[in-house]
């Protein structure tokens, strides 16, 4: 804010200046002119000015990058080509769950994201949380921030990383601390069992299709790939395909169908050829997946 | 005032020999052979109309841009062909357009300004422009293939590496980059020495105009910013072609290295196009004040000190890549401190301003066009230089917004005066002010309405290179209001062009010095002549048209130097640097097509490289070479006798040895440049030594350091040998003059050999590892600069043989011996940093 | 005295931006092989002595840059100042060490921004 209104006043004098410049009477200008005025305006003024802001800012990246407190919540986020992996560790830094496309924490804790990348290089970013921070080959980049309050944001890969750059989202989930204590509960246990006879017949229909060669569905038997995105609470996320589309049957009927028109050269095929009710309970299930 | 008034022409033919001669001499030849021609003032209209070309073509490339988000979750353009044209508008914009047009425009009226009949090597500007051209060209039709390279103009590796572009689009782009780079050497040099030898009697740095100030900062910010690329390139292509691992993670490379040669080159870049455009608007807007400019030493002051701190800021475009913050904060302090020259400058043209009452021409309209831009776009980026702020804003619109502000308000509004101010001087009429004050309101609404909401939207968080982006979020009415802003802003170009076209016939005759302007390029008649000015006078202030009245009349009469051209070559004045001095009278070459085949035969090998076929280009290469030996051995002409009366009672020189001559010079900055761009690979190696401290150096055993030991010998060796070969040569002495080449050649042969051995044994090879990667890459280097030598000594033989290099001419003999020192610096300087540092270390 | 650089190169008047270069560039690569190294964490009474050199090296170039442009102002005020001459040969001399003076002001400034941060912050945090 300092520095829009600050830069608006020197905008607005110095374009002053030149209107004067340009309208007013010479003679009268004239008199202005001089070496005085290059001198204040041109290196006086801008130094101090400049080194002002050179010590604001400084201060400022100095306590938004403070080494994360001892009690932080440990998150390793792994960018892929083009969906965001999402580990959870416990005290003693062991992996507790993976989660993909979803990042949620409590409000008031600290929270410290490792950054890595699989492939490219990505950058992590929630505009309303903090600033960007990139995910780079043969690096650990961390950031540091803590919610004030809770809500979903959005974040969004900031480098550019291929064909689907633009469809790389996710999703920043600020609970309160009871709540945020029941997700971790819900996410540290497997899949749920399929209650109707219809889901579970969508489960037979993810394994006979081969689904589970890219993606891991914690419980169940053939689904322990690790390409794609871990469903394992798929139907609790925010969105599904990296912010793509929402959470809901449809979409996921959507998705399955014409993966490679609503995201083009993603490395999930579409699978066009499956037939309605196979379909539809593929979708109901992975939607179910809470 | 001046007797030659407006809309009156140049006498007639036969009136007055000495014009008759040097309209001669100078003449374009006719017909198809015209492009033969090697003038500046040709090959710089060639040049600039070229620059438009691609300026128009990158201009369409940001419409199709904008058309696709001027709604959300458009489908209008394909992923695929989005991300090659973000990544095409990009470079072709920075490459092919903005460093090429202001190297263009100094190629057509710097010598003018300086007095010069031409620039130093009228042929390497020629060669610099075709092969821009023919590479540009070659560039821009990936596009029409669907092959064009779509990793964004900066191309991060890894994407841009073998395993995630696998096709041929990144070569694509590394082959354009390879020709800018040609062309912008060609012309920095050319500009270089243009401006420090090739100055009118009495025009001592004090007094020349100051565009030539900026494009002497310009020139050496070329020779320094661009090298980083040309290793960056050179280290990326040899990591896709043949897997040598600089970038690579799992080899011990690290994608970072990329990023700081390519920013390295890429900050500088900015000032690189910005520093050409603030000359102009430093030349522009006296002459519609109608007053000098104000604090001459201050604007220097700032040009010079922009070049220097502009190379302090490459970090700035990586504050987001987990740099410790000390580091950050060193390139923020110098991204706030490199604000201040431009504050200066600022205060200077305002200062300028308030002294007369400007006149509102449409030159001027672009010129306060530019600085309200340029001021506005100044501010964002003193807040991007803010580490936390840039956190927030990077790789968002609004940074998209920020060099927008930059580049359009601070190189093509500019850019843009000086096509109107200058025009006159290419067709000899005025542009249309009416026109011209549609084109300036079109160009400027439009640019605000295009580029003011993506600050917002940038804000707002969305970010760069997307190809579409959902609904919902509060962005579409600021994409769709800046769609609407770009097809006005493409609509004021469009009525430029119109304009620049149209007028050539229709336009009002410009007449004698329209604008009166004070600078020497408004003493010649409109359209401009080949030759420049019928005479070369003496220079006594800034503005000498203003303050010496009489000088029009007595430089058309032939009052003063050079009036004629009665030994029928194309002369120029040489002056020395400091004191500007006449010493020499240069003889230039005269139209040949040489240049054109030379560059046919770069842009051939270069195009059939991106496909691997590696023996055809080899083979073209080669082709380059027989040119350039064709080139280069008329130079040095034994003129008898060595003097030339130039007029004014003086009697110079035409032949000259030694350090002092343009092309000893010439030779000196191409290894600057070539200097510059070996210390990048000595960054490299120590980056890549700091990035993995724990990757073990090669142990090399006393074996190696007695065989790297033999390598330095040999190469002092050789040194030595080049050194007493010149002595030789100057006491006439043919026989040993030869032998002394030969153990020059023998001595680099086995020093180059020897080197590579040393690798060899330690069982090093190039592609397990960064390492061996780096020193073979040291080893590469050494290998073609003895190559290059090994044939300049065979030159300098034959050149002995056939009496060309004797006594009294041997300058070619200097030039090449300068680089062969060059060679066993560099050689000695990688046995350093192979054999010895790990020692230390 | 002024004899030090030769008059009127124009090397001579870029003097002061050339040690904002080396200094930069020392600082720059030192911390970088520094924390590479991890040779930050040597103390030396309570700072770092990454930081502590770095110091004394921005204090250095400060110097230097200050008698370089000392230098020029006694060059600037032989050859007669701000004062307008007609002769060649002054306004030379003027405008070469007006220049090579106005440029040792920029670097220095560049330099102490410079060393703001190393007053502020950890060398590798």
């Amino acid at each position: 804010m300092v520095l829009f209104t600050g830069g608006a006043v020197i905008f607005v004098a110095v374009m002053g200046l030149v209107l004067y410049a340009l309208f007013a009477d010479p003679d009268r200008t004239r008199r202005l002119t001089g070496d005085h005025l290059v001198l204040w305006g041109g290196l006086v003024f801008p130094a101090v000015t400049l080194a002002i802001l050179l010590v604001y800012s400084i201060s400022v990246s100095n306590a938004v990058t403070r080494p994360p407190a001892q009690d932080a919540l440990r998150v390793e986020v792994i960018g892929h080509m083009w969906w965001w992996e999402v580990r959870y560790l416990d005290e003693s830094g062991e992996l507790e769950f993976v989660t993909a496309n979803e990042i949620r924490a409590p409000v008031g804790r600290p929270v410290e994201v490792a950054l890595t990348t699989a492939d490219v290089i990505h950058s992590f970013w929630v505009p309303n949380l903090h600033g960007k921070m990139d995910l780079i080959p043969g690096h650990v980049n961390r950031i540091v921030f803590t919610p004030r309050e809770a809500g979903v944001m959005r974040g969004q890969c900031a480098e550019f990383c291929g064909d689907q750059h633009a469809w790389m989202a996710f999703h920043f989930v600020a609970h309160e601390p009871a709540e945020f204590e029941e997700w971790l509960e819900l996410q540290r246990r497997p899949a749920p069992e399929p209650p109707t006879p219809m889901l579970a017949a969508g489960r037979e229909a993810f394994v006979a299709y081969g689904c589970g060669a890219c993606h891991r569905v914690r419980g169940l038997e053939g689904a322990d790939g690790d390409l794609g995105p871990d469903l394992t609470h798929v139907g609790s996320r925010p969105s599904i395909a990296a912010g793509r589309l929402d959470n809901t049957v449809g979409a996921f009927g959507g998705w399955i169908v014409s993966a490679q028109h609503l995201k083009p050269d993603n490395f999930m095929p579409s699978f066009e050829h499956l037939d309605g009710p196979t379909l539809r309970a593929l979708a109901a299930w992975l939607e179910s997946l809470e | 005032m001046t007797a030659l008034k407006k809309g009156e022409d140049a006498p007639p033919e036969g009136a007055d020999p000495g014009l008759d001669q040097l309209r001669r001499v100078w003449a374009q030849p006719k017909g198809l052979s015209g492009y033969k021609e090697i003038n500046n003032t040709d090959v710089g209209r060639w040049y600039i109309i070229t620059g438009l070309f691609f300026f128009v073509a990158a201009g369409i490339m940001a419409l199709m841009i904008r058309a696709q988000l001027a709604v959300p979750e458009n489908d209008l353009i394909s992923h695929e062909l989005y991300n090659q044209l973000f990544t095409m508008h990009g470079t072709t914009m920075m490459f092919l357009f903005a460093v090429p047009i202001m190297e263009a425009i100094a190629v057509y009226v710097l010598p003018n300004m300086l007095g010069a009949r031409d620039l130093p090597f009228p042929r390497l500007s020629s060669y610099g422009y075709w092969a821009y051209l023919f590479g540009g060209l070659m560039a821009l039709s990936s596009l029409f293939f669907g092959l064009a390279p779509n990793s964004g103009w900066f191309m991060y590796v890894p994407l841009s590496g073998p395993e995630y572009s696998p096709g041929v689009n990144a070569d694509f782009w590394l082959l354009g980059i390879g020709f800018v780079e040609v062309s912008a050497v060609a012309a920095s040099i050319e500009i270089i020495v243009g401006v420090l030898k090739f100055r009118p009697p009495g025009m001592s740095p004090d007094r020349m105009p100051i565009y030539a100030w900026y494009m002497l900062v310009f020139g050496f910010m070329v020779l320094f910013g661009f090298p980083p690329l040309v290793l960056g390139d050179l280290l990326l292509e040899m990591e896709r072609a043949f897997h040598w691992p600089f970038f690579d993670v799992e080899r011990g490379g690290d994608p970072l290295l990329w990023q700081h040669l390519f920013w390295l080159f890429g900050h500088p870049e900015v000032y690189i196009i910005f520093l050409p455009a603030a000359g102009i608007v430093s030349t522009v807007l006296p002459t519609f004040v109608q007053k000098p400019l104000f604090g001459y030493s201050w604007v220097v002051l700032a040009a010079v000190g922009t070049g220097f701190i502009s190379f302090g800021l490459w970090v700035h475009h990586m504050y987001a890549t987990g740099i410790p913050t000390l580091s950050l904060s060193f390139f923020s302090a110098a991204s706030m401190a490199v604000a201040i020259p431009s504050g200066i400058q600022v205060f200077c043209w305002i200062a300028t301003l308030l002294n007369g009452r400007p006149i509102l021409k449409t030159p001027m309209l672009f010129i306060l066009g530019f600085l309200f831009i340029f001021v506005l776009g100044g501010l964002t980026g003193v807040m991007v230089a803010s580490v936390p702020f840039d956190w927030q804003v990077h790789d968002s619109y609004f940074v998209v917004a920020h060099l927008h502000y930059v580049l359009i308000g601070g190189m093509v509004f500019p850019l843009f005066a000086g096509l109107y101010y200058w025009m006159p001087l290419a067709t000899g009429r005025l542009m249309s002010e009416r026109l011209g004050r549609w084109a300036f309101g079109l160009m400027f609404v439009g640019f605000n309405v295009t580029f003011f909401p993506m600050h917002i939207v940038g804000l707002m968080g969305m970010p760069r290179r997307v190809y579409t982006y959902p609904a919902g979020f509060g962005w579409d009415w600021y994409n769709l209001t800046a769609t609407v802003g770009a097809f006005m802003l493409a609509a004021g170009v469009a009525v430029v062009l119109f304009d620049s076209w149209w007028h050539r016939r229709r336009g009002p005759k410009a007449g004698f010095n329209p604008w009166n302007a004070g600078t020497l390029e408004w003493l010649t008649p409109t359209p401009s002549v080949n030759y420049g000015l019928r005479s070369v006078p003496v220079i006594k202030s800034h503005y000498p048209l203003w303050d010496n009245p009489d000088l029009v009349e007595s430089v058309r009469r032939g009052e003063w130097y050079l009036p004629d051209a009665r030994s029928g070559h194309r002369e120029t004045i040489r002056s020395s640097t400091v004191a500007s001095r006449p010493e020499q009278v240069v003889r230039l070459p005269h139209p040949t097509w040489l240049p054109m085949i030379a560059a046919f035969f770069t842009a051939a090998s270069f195009g059939v490289a991106i496909f691997k076929l590696w023996w055809i280009a080899g083979l073209l290469m080669g082709c380059l070479l027989i040119c350039s030996v064709v080139w280069l051995w008329g130079t040095e002409d034994r003129p008898s006798p060595n003097r030339y009366d130039v007029g004014c009672g003086e009697t110079l020189p035409i032949h000259l040895n030694g350090p002092n001559t343009h092309s000893f010079w010439g030779m000196a900055l191409l290894l600057i440049f070539d200097g510059t761009a070996y210390l990048s690979l000595v960054f490299s190696y120590f980056f890549i030594w700091t990035a993995s401290p724990e990757f073990p150096p090669p142990r090399f055993e006393g074996g190696e350091m007695a065989v790297a030991a033999a390598c330095a010998v040999a190469m002092l060796l050789g040194s030595a040998a080049a050194r007493l070969s010149v002595h030789a040569n100057r006491r006439g002495r043919h026989g040993l003059y030869q032998l002394l080449l030969l153990v020059n050649a023998a001595s680099f042969a086995a020093g180059a050999l020897l080197m590579a051995q040393t690798l060899r044994m330690a069982g090093l090879g190039p592609t397990e590892n960064a390492y061996g990667a780096v020193l073979w890459m040291m080893v590469s280097w050494t290998g073609f600069h003895v190559a290059i030598s090994l044939i300049m000594t065979a030159y300098c033989a034959a050149r002995g043989l056939a009496g060309r290099i004797d006594a009294e001419r041997y300058q070619t003999l200097l030039n090449s011996e300068l680089f062969w020192h060059f060679t066993t610096a560099v050689t000695l300087a990688s046995l350093a940093v192979m054999h010895l540092f790990p020692q230390v270390a | 005295m002024g004899r030090v650089i030769p008059r009127d190169s124009l090397v001579g008047m870029v003097g002061g931006p050339l040690v904002w270069t080396v200094h930069f560039l020392l600082i720059y690569v030192f911390t970088a092989v520094a924390c590479a190294f991890r040779f930050a964490d040597v103390t030396f009474l309570g700072t770092s002595i990454v930081n502590s050199l770095m110091v004394i090296a921005t204090l250095l170039a400060v110097a230097v840059i200050g008698w370089l442009g000392w230098l020029a102002w006694g060059r600037y005020r032989r050859a007669g100042g701000p004062e307008r001459t007609d002769d060649p040969l002054l306004s030379r001399h003027q405008f070469f060490s007006l220049v090579a003076l106005l440029l040792c002001v920029l670097s220095a400034i560049g330099v102490v921004y410079e060393g703001i941060p190393l007053l502020m912050l950890p060398a590798c945090g």
